[in-house]
Protein backbone atom coordinates (compact mmCIF):
# COMPACT_ATOMS: atom_id res chain seq x y z
CA UNK A 1 0.00 0.00 0.00
CA UNK A 2 2.85 2.32 0.84
CA UNK A 3 4.53 1.41 -2.45
CA UNK A 4 1.30 2.21 -4.28
CA UNK A 5 1.11 5.71 -2.82
CA UNK A 6 4.74 6.36 -3.83
CA UNK A 7 3.91 5.20 -7.35
CA UNK A 8 0.85 7.48 -7.66
CA UNK A 9 2.88 10.37 -6.26
CA UNK A 10 5.58 9.80 -8.86
CA UNK A 11 3.03 9.67 -11.68
CA UNK A 12 1.36 12.88 -10.49
CA UNK A 13 4.65 14.72 -10.23
CA UNK A 14 5.72 13.60 -13.69
CA UNK A 15 2.39 14.73 -15.14
CA UNK A 16 2.66 18.07 -13.37
CA UNK A 17 6.20 18.73 -14.63
CA UNK A 18 5.29 17.86 -18.22
CA UNK A 19 2.09 19.96 -18.11
CA UNK A 20 4.11 22.97 -16.96
CA UNK A 21 6.71 22.41 -19.67
CA UNK A 22 3.99 22.22 -22.35
CA UNK A 23 2.36 25.39 -21.01
CA UNK A 24 5.65 27.29 -21.19
CA UNK A 25 7.22 25.97 -24.37
CA UNK A 26 4.32 26.05 -26.87
CA UNK A 27 3.25 29.71 -26.38
CA UNK A 28 6.92 30.65 -26.44
CA UNK A 29 7.58 29.01 -29.80
CA UNK A 30 4.44 30.63 -31.26
CA UNK A 31 5.47 34.12 -30.15
CA UNK A 32 8.99 33.49 -31.37
CA UNK A 33 7.90 32.23 -34.79
CA UNK A 34 5.54 35.19 -35.33
CA UNK A 35 8.19 37.74 -34.30
CA UNK A 36 10.76 35.99 -36.44
CA UNK A 37 8.54 36.32 -39.51
CA UNK A 38 8.24 40.06 -38.91
CA UNK A 39 12.04 40.54 -38.78
CA UNK A 40 11.76 41.62 -35.15
CA UNK A 41 15.45 41.04 -34.41
CA UNK A 42 16.57 43.32 -37.24
CA UNK A 43 14.39 46.11 -35.91
CA UNK A 44 15.36 45.82 -32.27
CA UNK A 45 19.11 45.52 -32.83
CA UNK A 46 19.18 49.06 -34.23
CA UNK A 47 18.30 50.38 -30.77
CA UNK A 48 21.04 48.50 -28.98
CA UNK A 49 24.06 50.52 -30.11
CA UNK A 50 24.32 52.34 -26.78
CA UNK A 51 24.55 49.09 -24.85
CA UNK A 52 27.09 47.84 -27.38
CA UNK A 53 29.28 50.89 -26.81
CA UNK A 54 29.39 50.04 -23.14
CA UNK A 55 30.99 46.68 -23.96
CA UNK A 56 33.40 48.37 -26.42
CA UNK A 57 31.58 46.79 -29.35
CA UNK A 58 30.42 48.30 -32.66
CA UNK A 59 26.67 48.64 -33.26
CA UNK A 60 26.81 45.84 -35.84
CA UNK A 61 27.53 43.32 -33.05
CA UNK A 62 23.98 43.74 -31.71
CA UNK A 63 22.42 41.35 -34.22
CA UNK A 64 24.55 38.22 -33.52
CA UNK A 65 24.44 38.98 -29.80
CA UNK A 66 20.66 39.30 -29.67
CA UNK A 67 20.23 36.24 -31.88
CA UNK A 68 22.28 34.13 -29.45
CA UNK A 69 20.52 35.58 -26.42
CA UNK A 70 17.06 34.87 -27.79
CA UNK A 71 17.57 31.65 -29.74
CA UNK A 72 20.39 30.01 -27.83
CA UNK A 73 23.85 28.95 -28.96
CA UNK A 74 22.68 26.20 -31.29
CA UNK A 75 20.41 28.35 -33.45
CA UNK A 76 22.39 31.54 -32.85
CA UNK A 77 25.57 29.88 -34.06
CA UNK A 78 24.26 30.11 -37.63
CA UNK A 79 24.32 33.90 -37.35
CA UNK A 80 27.69 33.86 -35.57
CA UNK A 81 29.22 31.69 -38.27
CA UNK A 82 27.99 34.06 -40.95
CA UNK A 83 29.45 37.03 -39.05
CA UNK A 84 32.83 35.41 -38.85
CA UNK A 85 32.88 34.23 -42.47
CA UNK A 86 31.82 37.55 -43.94
CA UNK A 87 34.19 39.48 -41.66
CA UNK A 88 31.36 41.58 -40.25
CA UNK A 89 33.23 41.85 -36.96
CA UNK A 90 36.93 42.02 -36.03
CA UNK A 91 38.48 39.03 -34.25
CA UNK A 92 38.43 40.83 -30.94
CA UNK A 93 34.80 41.90 -31.23
CA UNK A 94 33.86 38.38 -32.23
CA UNK A 95 35.57 36.96 -29.14
CA UNK A 96 33.79 39.43 -26.85
CA UNK A 97 30.44 38.50 -28.40
CA UNK A 98 31.22 34.79 -27.86
CA UNK A 99 32.24 35.38 -24.23
CA UNK A 100 29.03 37.25 -23.47
CA UNK A 101 26.95 34.58 -25.17
CA UNK A 102 28.61 31.70 -23.31
CA UNK A 103 27.47 33.25 -20.04
CA UNK A 104 24.17 34.63 -21.24
CA UNK A 105 22.45 32.53 -23.90
CA UNK A 106 18.92 31.23 -24.52
CA UNK A 107 17.80 33.69 -21.87
CA UNK A 108 14.06 33.35 -22.42
CA UNK A 109 13.74 29.61 -22.88
CA UNK A 110 16.05 28.39 -20.11
CA UNK A 111 14.78 30.94 -17.60
CA UNK A 112 11.15 30.00 -18.25
CA UNK A 113 11.92 26.27 -18.00
CA UNK A 114 13.31 26.80 -14.53
CA UNK A 115 10.43 29.15 -13.71
CA UNK A 116 8.07 26.29 -14.57
CA UNK A 117 9.55 24.22 -11.75
CA UNK A 118 9.47 27.06 -9.25
CA UNK A 119 12.48 29.38 -9.55
CA UNK A 120 12.13 33.18 -9.49
CA UNK A 121 12.30 34.66 -13.02
CA UNK A 122 13.27 38.08 -11.72
CA UNK A 123 16.24 36.87 -9.68
CA UNK A 124 17.59 34.51 -12.34
CA UNK A 125 17.46 37.31 -14.88
CA UNK A 126 19.06 39.86 -12.56
CA UNK A 127 21.86 37.52 -11.46
CA UNK A 128 22.71 36.34 -14.97
CA UNK A 129 22.83 39.93 -16.19
CA UNK A 130 24.94 40.97 -13.20
CA UNK A 131 27.47 38.17 -13.65
CA UNK A 132 27.92 38.71 -17.37
CA UNK A 133 28.40 42.47 -16.96
CA UNK A 134 30.90 42.11 -14.11
CA UNK A 135 32.83 39.29 -15.80
CA UNK A 136 33.16 40.93 -19.23
CA UNK A 137 33.97 44.34 -17.70
CA UNK A 138 36.77 42.77 -15.64
CA UNK A 139 38.17 41.11 -18.76
CA UNK A 140 38.00 44.38 -20.71
CA UNK A 141 39.66 46.39 -17.95
CA UNK A 142 42.47 43.89 -17.29
CA UNK A 143 43.03 43.70 -21.06
CA UNK A 144 43.37 47.47 -21.15
CA UNK A 145 45.73 47.74 -18.17
CA UNK A 146 47.90 44.84 -19.28
CA UNK A 147 47.67 44.26 -23.06
CA UNK A 148 49.98 41.26 -22.75
CA UNK A 149 47.16 39.27 -21.15
CA UNK A 150 45.29 39.72 -24.45
CA UNK A 151 41.99 38.02 -23.66
CA UNK A 152 40.34 38.74 -26.97
CA UNK A 153 42.99 37.94 -29.57
CA UNK A 154 45.76 39.99 -31.19
CA UNK A 155 43.60 42.80 -32.52
CA UNK A 156 42.62 43.92 -29.03
CA UNK A 157 45.96 45.68 -28.60
CA UNK A 158 45.48 47.70 -31.77
CA UNK A 159 42.07 48.76 -30.61
CA UNK A 160 43.29 50.11 -27.28
CA UNK A 161 46.24 52.03 -28.76
CA UNK A 162 43.87 54.09 -30.86
CA UNK B 1 0.67 35.65 -39.07
CA UNK B 2 -1.59 32.55 -39.23
CA UNK B 3 1.19 30.63 -40.89
CA UNK B 4 3.54 31.73 -38.08
CA UNK B 5 1.17 30.43 -35.39
CA UNK B 6 0.78 27.10 -37.18
CA UNK B 7 4.54 26.59 -37.51
CA UNK B 8 5.00 27.75 -33.91
CA UNK B 9 2.53 25.19 -32.55
CA UNK B 10 4.12 22.41 -34.58
CA UNK B 11 7.69 23.29 -33.57
CA UNK B 12 6.67 23.76 -29.94
CA UNK B 13 4.88 20.43 -29.83
CA UNK B 14 7.83 18.60 -31.38
CA UNK B 15 10.21 20.22 -28.92
CA UNK B 16 7.93 19.25 -26.01
CA UNK B 17 7.91 15.63 -27.17
CA UNK B 18 11.69 15.73 -27.35
CA UNK B 19 11.78 17.10 -23.78
CA UNK B 20 9.27 14.51 -22.58
CA UNK B 21 11.61 11.69 -23.60
CA UNK B 22 14.10 12.97 -20.99
CA UNK B 23 11.89 14.60 -18.36
CA UNK B 24 9.29 11.83 -17.93
CA UNK B 25 11.68 8.96 -17.09
CA UNK B 26 13.91 11.17 -14.92
CA UNK B 27 11.07 12.72 -12.89
CA UNK B 28 9.37 9.35 -12.43
CA UNK B 29 12.53 7.50 -11.34
CA UNK B 30 13.60 10.36 -9.13
CA UNK B 31 10.23 10.60 -7.35
CA UNK B 32 10.52 6.92 -6.38
CA UNK B 33 14.25 7.04 -5.63
CA UNK B 34 13.94 9.86 -3.13
CA UNK B 35 11.70 7.68 -0.92
CA UNK B 36 14.39 5.01 -0.50
CA UNK B 37 16.51 4.64 2.63
CA UNK B 38 19.84 4.79 0.75
CA UNK B 39 18.92 8.12 -0.83
CA UNK B 40 17.97 9.59 2.55
CA UNK B 41 21.26 8.44 4.08
CA UNK B 42 23.32 9.92 1.25
CA UNK B 43 21.35 13.15 1.52
CA UNK B 44 22.09 13.32 5.23
CA UNK B 45 25.83 12.92 4.60
CA UNK B 46 25.93 15.57 1.85
CA UNK B 47 23.96 18.24 3.71
CA UNK B 48 26.96 20.06 5.27
CA UNK B 49 28.79 20.26 1.92
CA UNK B 50 25.76 21.66 0.08
CA UNK B 51 25.05 24.00 2.99
CA UNK B 52 27.84 26.24 1.67
CA UNK B 53 25.60 27.23 -1.26
CA UNK B 54 22.44 27.10 0.83
CA UNK B 55 20.98 23.92 -0.63
CA UNK B 56 19.76 20.69 1.01
CA UNK B 57 21.87 17.56 0.43
CA UNK B 58 19.30 16.03 -1.92
CA UNK B 59 19.98 18.81 -4.44
CA UNK B 60 23.41 17.26 -5.18
CA UNK B 61 21.76 14.72 -7.47
CA UNK B 62 19.95 17.40 -9.44
CA UNK B 63 23.26 19.20 -9.86
CA UNK B 64 24.98 16.01 -11.07
CA UNK B 65 22.13 15.32 -13.51
CA UNK B 66 22.50 18.89 -14.75
CA UNK B 67 26.13 18.22 -15.63
CA UNK B 68 24.87 15.69 -18.19
CA UNK B 69 21.57 17.18 -19.31
CA UNK B 70 19.85 20.47 -18.56
CA UNK B 71 16.40 19.00 -19.13
CA UNK B 72 17.00 16.02 -16.85
CA UNK B 73 17.87 18.48 -14.10
CA UNK B 74 14.66 20.44 -14.72
CA UNK B 75 12.71 17.19 -14.41
CA UNK B 76 14.26 16.29 -11.07
CA UNK B 77 13.60 19.62 -9.33
CA UNK B 78 9.85 19.23 -8.59
CA UNK B 79 10.16 15.91 -6.68
CA UNK B 80 12.68 17.55 -4.32
CA UNK B 81 10.17 20.12 -3.10
CA UNK B 82 12.61 23.04 -2.79
CA UNK B 83 11.69 26.61 -1.85
CA UNK B 84 11.76 29.43 -4.42
CA UNK B 85 15.14 30.61 -3.16
CA UNK B 86 16.68 27.14 -3.30
CA UNK B 87 15.26 26.52 -6.78
CA UNK B 88 16.72 29.84 -7.96
CA UNK B 89 20.14 28.96 -6.53
CA UNK B 90 20.22 25.56 -8.20
CA UNK B 91 18.88 27.05 -11.45
CA UNK B 92 21.74 29.55 -11.51
CA UNK B 93 24.29 26.84 -10.77
CA UNK B 94 22.96 24.55 -13.49
CA UNK B 95 22.70 27.39 -15.99
CA UNK B 96 26.40 28.04 -15.40
CA UNK B 97 27.60 24.42 -15.63
CA UNK B 98 25.39 22.14 -17.70
CA UNK B 99 25.63 19.51 -20.45
CA UNK B 100 29.38 19.44 -19.82
CA UNK B 101 30.19 16.49 -22.08
CA UNK B 102 28.42 17.72 -25.22
CA UNK B 103 29.51 21.34 -24.80
CA UNK B 104 33.03 20.17 -23.93
CA UNK B 105 33.05 18.43 -27.30
CA UNK B 106 32.07 21.70 -28.99
CA UNK B 107 34.89 23.51 -27.16
CA UNK B 108 37.34 20.81 -28.24
CA UNK B 109 36.32 21.31 -31.87
CA UNK B 110 37.15 25.00 -31.50
CA UNK B 111 40.64 23.92 -30.33
CA UNK B 112 40.19 25.36 -26.83
CA UNK B 113 41.43 23.77 -23.61
CA UNK B 114 38.17 22.04 -22.78
CA UNK B 115 39.34 20.35 -19.54
CA UNK B 116 40.41 23.67 -18.05
CA UNK B 117 37.23 25.43 -19.20
CA UNK B 118 34.99 22.66 -17.86
CA UNK B 119 36.68 22.74 -14.44
CA UNK B 120 36.34 26.52 -14.54
CA UNK B 121 32.60 26.23 -15.21
CA UNK B 122 32.10 23.88 -12.25
CA UNK B 123 34.06 26.15 -9.90
CA UNK B 124 32.15 29.18 -11.19
CA UNK B 125 28.86 27.35 -10.59
CA UNK B 126 29.68 26.92 -6.89
CA UNK B 127 30.97 30.48 -6.65
CA UNK B 128 27.77 31.80 -8.22
CA UNK B 129 25.65 29.60 -5.94
CA UNK B 130 27.50 30.99 -2.94
CA UNK B 131 26.96 34.61 -4.04
CA UNK B 132 23.30 34.11 -4.96
CA UNK B 133 22.73 32.54 -1.56
CA UNK B 134 24.29 35.59 0.11
CA UNK B 135 22.50 38.24 -1.95
CA UNK B 136 19.01 36.84 -2.27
Amino acid sequence: MNFLSVLTGATLQTARTMALVFLIVIPLTIVFEVLNRRKFLDKISVRFSRVMKWFNLPGKAAFPLLAGMVMGIVYGSGVLYKCKNEKMLSNRDFMIVCTILLLFHAVIEDTLLFAAVGASVFWIFVFRMLFVIVFVKILLITGKVNPKLDFFGKSSQLKYKR
Amino acid sequence: MDEGIKVGVKDGFNFCLHLAKIIVPVTFTFSILKETVIFKQATYLLTPAMGVVGLPGSATFTLLLGFFSLYAAVGSIIPLGLTVKETTIIAMMILTAHTLIIEGGALKRMKLNYVKLTVFRIIMAFFIGFIVNLLM
